[in-house]
């Protein structure tokens, strides 16, 4: 009987599985803390990304109430499954490598049936993709003393779009989007809108080709764009005005 | 010289041996394989035919990837090469496994939810339609998937999942135009489709770079989550009656 976690495989397998479980629950750590934590969120024309609605309470942190939308959004996820059933659970850790033993049923049984309703998180995100780029656009605006709104540039406008624009990008690569759009028919052209359809798949399916990379690099530019708002917004540092 | 450690021995039994074989630029695994064969050991089993990565009878593993022996570079190769036979699969003898599983599951497939032409629609088709199907014709069946996919590999499940080599074959019948067969059902709760947990490891091994996860199997899953998953759907079927 091989032990778990053996395998004949020459390469560094366990790279990828070790960097995606450090990076992954790296960020959910951090979105937690900053999550509870309630404060420097806003400063100026930036909001964090983490806050989508960033209103005031004095008993709880506002995040509370929304960043259960995300999160379960990237949770049930289809690649994010594969980090997690990979770096997480080892179920397998890598292709070809001996995992535990158990009483194996996928995603046929409770709990990971529930992933199924990732169509609904995909509903209630594509509202938080327009509330971020209200975010994104009113971070390159200023209100000035008198009422006057001027145009401006700082680091955090730019790392706020980046954020919105790969969100927007990740949530467009979606495969339950793609579905949703046209995947789910097969006669385009014997059915009614099928050429609509058939364009809205072929351009889903170009950026679902990238739906791994805009999953990792949407999730670091949140990150990112948070901590610089929480940065500037606490006085750790000033923001880095372009104009 | 190319140093290679074949696995030698019949139903599981046996011990890797170490070979040495003249290397030739442009050698590939099966080429070492077959001069082991010819010039040392006369007995060694090997599955093999087109030597050009289109039949898939040479699937094996090689330094642990299951791979097409025909399609693997000795040069990008750490050595000694290890090659041993399917794991995922009862083993015969030397590097061949039995895989006649796949063979009896295809039939069944065909024979319980095979292709069934629609009276409706015209045959003749115009690409758009057909684009969806082309990628899944390219399966070679070589097994390299199958062999790969955890569900069958460690956990063994052959009689309650397709695994993904068929699960590309029954959305090339499900995707067709002309087809008829609602198989819906028949993914949930015979094919085992759920048991999928999305590790692509399938599509990480195929030798004809078919997305298999991301546009066989995700695409079955939400068809299946529109009849079993999806409440408002569902409803909607109930009130409407379609």
């Amino acid at each position: 009987m091989e032990r778990v976690f053996a395998t004949s495989r020459r390469d560094i397998w366990w790279t990828e599985t070790l960097g995606s479980a450090v990076v992954f629950l790296g960020v959910i750590l951090y979105s937690i803390v900053r999550a509870l934590e309630g404060k420097f969120f806003e400063w100026g024309p930036y909001v964090s990304p983490l806050y989508s609605i960033p209103f005031d309470t004095a008993w709880i942190s506002p995040a509370v109430f929304t960043m259960w939308v995300p999160a379960g959004y990237r949770i049930t996820c289809y690649f994010c499954r594969r980090v997690y059933y990979r770096s997480i659970f080892a179920d397998p850790p890598a292709c070809a490598v001996r995992e535990f033993k158990r009483n194996y049923k996928g995603e046929s049984a409770f709990p990971y049936i529930l992933l199924n309703i990732h169509r609904y998180f995909l509903y209630l995100v594509v509202i938080f993709v327009f509330i971020h780029w209200g975010h994104a656009i009113s971070a390159f605006f200023r209100w000035g003393e008198n009422g006057s709104v001027k145009f401006g540039m700082g680091l955090g406008s730019l790392l706020i779009l980046a954020d919105t624009v790969l969100l927007t990008l990740y949530v467009l690569s979606c495969h339950s989007l793609r579905h949703i759009l046209g995947g789910g028919s097969d006669f385009y052209s014997a059915e009614r809108m099928g050429k609509i359809k058939y364009s809205l798949w072929k351009f889903v399916s170009r950026l679902n080709e990238r739906h791994g990379f805009f999953f990792w690099t949407s999730l670091l530019s949140v990150a990112i764009a948070d901590f610089y708002v929480r940065a500037v917004s606490s006085g750790a540092i000033n923001d880095i005005r372009f104009f | 010289m190319v140093k290679f450690l074949i696995f030698r021995g019949e139903r599981g039994e046996g011990a890797f041996k170490e070979y040495e074989v003249p290397y030739q630029e442009g050698m590939v695994v099966l080429d070492g394989v077959l001069y082991i064969q010819s010039r040392f050991e006369g007995d060694l089993s090997v599955r093999w035919n087109c030597k050009a990565a289109k039949c898939g009878s040479c699937a094996a593993e090689i330094n642990g990837k299951p791979s097409l022996m025909c399609k693997t570079r000795v040069e990008h190769l750490s050595q000694p090469i290890k090659v041993e036979p399917l794991r995922a699969y009862p083993h015969i003898k030397d590097l061949v496994a039995d895989t006649s599983w796949n063979l009896r599951t295809r039939r069944k497939i065909i024979k319980d939810v095979g292709f069934k032409p629609r009276k409706d629609a015209s045959w003749i088709m115009k690409d758009e339609d057909i684009e969806k199907g082309r990628e899944f014709r390219k399966c070679i069946e070589c097994a390299l998937c199958l062999d790969v996919c955890h569900v069958l590999r460690e956990h063994q499940l052959f009689d309650k999942f397709v695994g993904p080599a068929y699960l590309v074959f029954s959305a090339y019948l499900e995707t067709h135009p002309m087809d008829s067969v609602d198989r819906i059902s028949w993914l949930k709760e015979e094919a085992g489709i759920m048991y999928c947990n999305i590790t692509k490891c399938c599509t990480e091994v195929c030798p004809e770079e078919i997305h298999i996860t991301d546009n066989a199997i995700i695409p079955m899953k939400e068809r299946v989550a529109d009849r079993y998953f999806d409440p408002i759907k569902m409803l909607f079927r109930k009130i409407t009656g379609k």
